[in-house]
């Protein structure tokens, strides 16, 4: 065990450090500030009278960034975990020296994550400022502060979860990101437009539970056109959420443990 | 053999380049070559277009002779007042069914715009970072074509894939409802449908390809291009969704794809369906898209050429 | 004394295509030469012994034991892989020094460790600047040097001379020479045939996934008795040495070729070279023919392999 978590320390500190300088890095974090820019706009451009339209706090952090950015980025740090030492034909020197497989993974993979999470937090808490600068009137909150707590959590938790997911196919699979694509856009958003208990196999109906719980009226403006089915309990949410994120990571783990990588030369 | 030796380092270059016709096509030649042999890609991206263009037949010649068998009334000859309605009402009922297939026909045409993007995506997000990757772009470079030869091959390579999947489908459906319109009145009637989809097609390939060039340029691999392509497309229109509804229709005009459905309606000639862009915005939209991706494009292009 | 790798059966397919092909062999300590043409199997027998892959049938033995993801055995394993892949954005130090503490060292150990590698490498103060601005030649050293940073056992390499510039060849060849001297047991392949040969007398040869020969490289040309030894000898009087050698029960044939000078070339072939070479001697002692040179041909590694997969 404590020559795994040494393992697994040399290779998140070593490769959090080859994740900051990439260009990837770069294009993530851009890609994550997105909503901030846009925040930016409408804070330039618009005029109101009163407090924003909370619509907007849920276009920009929900359906922007939890829905579409957050896996995409995910994505790209995640995917790469494994399958860019398959690519650049690096994993022959970690293969071949005595460490477990399974620190590859968990050291590459928290090597990813904290860049995305930074990246996420940067990004969800500067929508919120800039938002609640907009037209409020004194001694009026604009929106319930533990709802920018747990949209920020809910965020954090979706790039810790779809991180592991994407990780766990880079071990798995030979073109992770083609089925993170898929995974995200077709499957996710069709079954989640579905109604039925199908939409329990996304993280994003999770996702949602998690960060609306029992609350009927904050269901209402989180809706987004889709066929809701009752949401879970925040806690059991979490509890899944979790159980997915480790689960990923272990199945990640056993597969890269099996495997051979047949490299061309 | 005559002795030489050459101390300076580097000798300009004292020939001539031959001229050439056509140095773009060897490019797309290979390109096409080397994405056929994909089986399981095309498989997977062509079945939805086949499955979705057969049903589609099938319902446009349900519509054309199944309905049309069912006001079928004509009666005989020296036709009464009566007779006379009752001809106006089949005459009308396929004017309308007529409207309603060419209605079919151009939102059909617009959907298989999304299968174009997928398969662009997949088989042209590769076509400029993986030669970088490889070192090929010196291979190519070394050969007497130009940075607009190669930009163009790989350009046809992806608008290859985007006309597939937007224009034989349509040709398919259009021969079914040239036949099975009654008199061919399709063909009589709706004749500009096939030169208006075929311009649609070109202007959503151009965009599209150059959208997914531009990611290739600038990507290290492929795969970052592809997640690039969703990227700017998904997130160009929660953004100017987000914009368009709460500040301004004008910001509308940022969503690429909202761009190309105005111009879809506008091209086709029929009233708006969707978020109101105007034309000469979507132009613009579009334009601009086209002339900072090929700007980029060209920009990486030279660096390609010049920093191996 | 047991073989330092045992292979037995061994088998690894690719769908249908065999890279290796039930080859039985053990190797044995000291240096051995992997020789044999492209597509050989060469690299696939090398990450079937470093554990890479794993053996489609048979099976392989590394110091006594299957290498397959085997974390201890990699501990006196060092492998240079053939592919031209390293972490582009790090200096050859930091990867060297990465893949030392991922093996265990300590941090200042590590650091050790790594210098003295690249420095044994001449990779000196460029050890510190980004892989992606290193030459072939280079990039290379980087890689043996990863191997043999943490003084293994065993040592495996493929193709070591890649990219490598000929003052690069040598000194990669002495520093094999000098890990055989201490008594590490080094397996490496290469195309160069005759560095190989001067390096090593152990040879193993592979052709199409199977095993075509193995041993010391003189046994190894004795056992071709289909192909008889070639011998070039350089005389004034060519003409009456051949009228000599015609007769003699070792020789099977005479054949004269071009004129250097006033002397000529003699080719001779012989069914036991060395029960020629004992009469020859004599000979050239005691007669006048003026032999100025004798040498024999088809006993290099590259007449060998030539033979072998003819």
């Amino acid at each position: 065990m404590k020559s795994f978590l040494r393992t697994t320390g040399i290779l998140f500190r070593a490769h959090l450090v080859r994740t900051v300088r990439t260009r990837r890095c770069l294009v993530a974090t851009l890609l994550c500030l997105f909503p901030v820019g846009v925040a930016c706009l409408i804070a330039l451009v618009a005029h109101f009278e009163g407090p924003p339209p909370q619509d907007i706090q849920v276009a920009l952090l929900w359906n922007m960034l939890v829905q579409i950015i957050t896996p995409l980025v995910a994505l790209s740090y995640g995917s790469a975990v494994i399958a860019e030492e398959i690519e650049d034909r690096t994993i022959t020197y970690l293969f071949t020296r005595p460490l477990e497989r399974a620190a590859i993974l968990l050291g590459r993979w928290l090597a990813a994550l904290v860049p995305l999470l930074v990246a996420l937090t940067v990004s969800v808490v500067t929508v919120q400022t800039i938002l609640r600068s907009l037209g409020t009137e004194e001694g009026v909150a604009w929106a319930p502060d533990d709802l920018d707590r747990d949209l920020l959590l809910t965020t954090l938790l979706g790039g810790a979860v779809y991180s592991a997911l994407f990780a766990a196919a880079g071990a798995l699979f030979k073109r992770p990101v083609l089925l993170g694509l898929g995974y995200t856009f077709v499957y996710e958003l069709l079954l989640g437009s579905l109604p039925g208990s199908n939409q329990k196999a996304t993280v994003q109906y999770y996702l949602r539970s998690f960060l609306l719980g029992e609350d009927e009226t904050l269901q209402q403006a989180f809706s987004d056109n889709m066929a809701l089915i009752p949401l879970a309990e925040p806690s059991a949410a979490l509890r899944t959420l979790i159980l997915i994120l480790v689960g990923a990571l272990l199945v990640g783990a056993w597969r890269l443990a099996k495997r051979e990588y047949v490299l061309s030369a | 053999m005559k002795a030489e030796a050459h101390l300076e380092v580097y000798r300009r270059f004292q020939g001539r380049l031959e001229e050439h016709r056509w140095r773009a096509w060897p490019i797309l030649d290979a390109g096409l070559r080397v994405a056929l042999k994909q089986r399981k890609a095309l498989l997977f991206l062509f079945a939805p277009i086949v499955i979705a263009t057969i049903v589609f037949s099938v319902v446009v010649y349900a519509k054309f002779v199944v309905d049309g068998l069912e006001s079928d009334a004509l009666g005989p000859e020296g036709a009464t007042s009566l007779e006379g309605m009752a001809m106006q009402a089949v005459i009308q009922a396929q004017i309308g069914r007529l409207l309603e297939v060419v209605t079919w026909m151009i939102e059909f045409v617009k959907a298989m715009g999304f299968a174009a993007t997928l398969l662009v995506a997949w088989f042209a997000s590769g076509l400029l970072c993986e030669d970088k990757k490889a070192g090929a772009h010196q291979l190519y470079f070394a050969r007497p074509i130009t940075r607009l030869d190669y930009f163009l091959g790989k350009f046809a390579i992806g608008s290859f894939f985007s006309l597939c999947a937007m224009l034989a489908p349509l040709l398919v459906i259009s021969t079914v409802a040239a036949l099975s319109s009654p008199e061919w009145s399709f063909l009589k009637q709706e004749w500009d449908l096939i030169p208006r989809a075929i311009f649609y097609a070109l202007v959503w390939t151009t965009t599209i390809v150059s959208l997914v060039l531009l990611a290739s340029s600038l990507a290290p691999r492929r795969s970052f291009a592809m997640i690039g392509v969703f990227a700017v497309v998904l997130l160009s229109e929660a953004a100017s969704g987000l914009l368009g509804n709460f500040i301004d229709p004008a910001f509308l005009v940022l969503g690429i794809v909202n761009d190309l459905n105005a111009l879809c309606y506008h091209i086709f000639d029929k009233p708006v369906a969707g978020p109101p862009v105007p034309v000469g915005l979507a132009w613009t939209g579009v334009a601009v898209t086209l002339g900072l991706s090929w700007f980029v494009i060209a920009l990486r292009l030279r660096r390609m050429e010049v920093v191996a | 004394m047991s073989a330092v790798i045992e292979a037995r059966e061994l088998g690894r397919y690719y769908g249908q295509v065999a890279g290796l092909n039930e080859l039985t062999a053990e190797f044995p300590s000291g240096v051995v030469g992997l020789v044999g043409p492209n597509g050989a199997g060469k690299s696939t027998l090398l990450r079937l012994i470093v554990g890479e892959l794993s053996p489609s049938r048979g099976s392989i033995r590394v110091l006594g034991q299957d290498p397959f993801a085997n974390r201890e055995l990699y501990r006196r394993i060092g492998f240079c892989p053939q592919q031209d892949a390293l972490y582009e954005d790090l200096s050859g130090f930091e990867i060297v020094r990465l893949l030392l503490r991922l093996g265990g060292f300590d941090a200042a150990e590590s650091k050790r460790r790594a210098e003295r590698a690249l420095e044994r490498l001449s990779l000196g103060e460029r050890m510190h600047h980004r892989v992606r601005t290193y030459s072939k030649g280079m990039r290379q050293r980087v890689r043996i040097a990863q191997a043999i940073a943490h003084d293994p056992e065993l040592l495996v390499l493929d193709e070591p001379m890649t990219g490598l510039d000929p003052l690069g060849r040598r000194e990669v060849l002495e520093l094999l020479r000098e890990l055989g001297a201490e008594k590490k047991h080094v397996l490496f392949s290469s195309h160069i045939l005759y560095e190989v040969e001067h390096l090593t007398a152990e040879i193993v040869l592979i052709h199409r996934g199977r095993l075509l020969a193995k041993g010391r490289l003189g046994e190894v040309r004795a056992l071709l008795n289909r192909h008889p030894r070639k011998v070039e000898l350089v005389a004034r009087r060519a003409r009456d040495l051949a009228r000599e050698l015609v007769g003699w029960n070792e020789v099977l044939a005479v054949r004269l070729g071009s004129q250097q000078g006033i002397e000529e070339l003699l080719s001779v072939e012989t069914r036991d070279v060395g029960a020629f070479w004992r009469r020859f001697t004599a000979l050239a002692a005691g007669a006048s023919f003026g032999v100025s040179e004798a040498r024999s041909q088809d006993a290099s590694l590259e007449a060998v392999f030539d033979y072998l997969i003819a």
